[in-house]
């Protein structure tokens, strides 16, 4: 029952080094903002990220999973599928999917999220929306029970 | 520890890096780099603005319509 709360952080933390050398990234198609690395502007992206450096402005990540590493510093607000914190955030975080703060996280903003992981230690200050991700609406895949009825009639 | 900016990433504004920086994506803005380290553009970059580090490794075929490059600027292959 513990371990599987590990386990949830476990892709980037398994991870040696803490960041993916040059050749995984890009099998992986993964970008990586260095920890020496100081942007400041509008960031968008349609692959994962892993920023370990620091970042001041915007980012429009589009349905893609984003790490903010140990080293990583972001002044900006957050819009991913997957977003996991390890670092400093200042700034609100959307994820579609699920966010997790890892112990070592330090957030001050609002968190929209489906689903919310939170480990002990982790500091957060600001309020948590949780909402279902819109499915979008699909055919029935089974017959109305009145045509159902009759179709079972004439079988038999 | 090298940072990769792919190809999906678009960036607008004033980036320093202290290490080797590799860029296969869009970027609008200066580029500092601040130590001994290279900056490699891939052919596929889509850059504008300026980019100035020690070592500014270009590979061939790139497009570098309204971009400075300052430093010791490498061709490659």
């Amino acid at each position: 029952m513990f371990n599987k709360k590990k386990e949830e952080y476990s892709e980037y933390e398994r991870s040696e080094p803490a960041v993916p050398s040059t050749p995984d990234v890009r099998r992986r198609k993964t970008s990586v903002i260095g920890p020496t690395l100081k942007f400041k502007g509008e960031l968008s992206a349609n692959e994962d990220l892993i920023i370990e450096g620091e970042i001041e402005g915007t980012i429009a990540h589009q349905d893609k999973n984003l790490t903010v590493g140990k080293e990583g510093r972001v002044r900006a607000d957050i819009n991913a599928r997957t977003v996991e914190i390890y670092g400093q955030v200042d700034g609100d975080i959307r994820g579609e999917d699920i966010v997790k703060l890892a112990k070592s996280a330090d957030v001050k903003g609002n968190i929209h999220c489906a689903r919310i992981v939170m480990e002990d230690g982790a500091q957060f200050s600001g309020n948590i929306e949780m909402g279902q991700k819109k499915k979008p609406a699909s055919k029935p895949t089974s017959l109305p029970i009145a045509e159902s009825a009759k179709q079972a009639e004439s079988a038999g | 520890m090298p940072s990769n900016i792919g190809s999906t990433v678009v960036m607008k504004g004033e980036l320093i890096v202290g290490e080797d920086l590799e860029i296969e994506g869009t970027f609008d803005g200066t580029i500092i780099g601040q130590s001994q380290d290279t900056v490699t553009v891939r052919r596929i970059a889509k850059l504008s603005g300026k980019v100035s580090a020690t070592v500014v490794r270009v590979e061939d075929g790139t497009n570098l319509e309204n971009t400075v490059l300052s430093g010791r600027i490498r061709l490659a292959e």
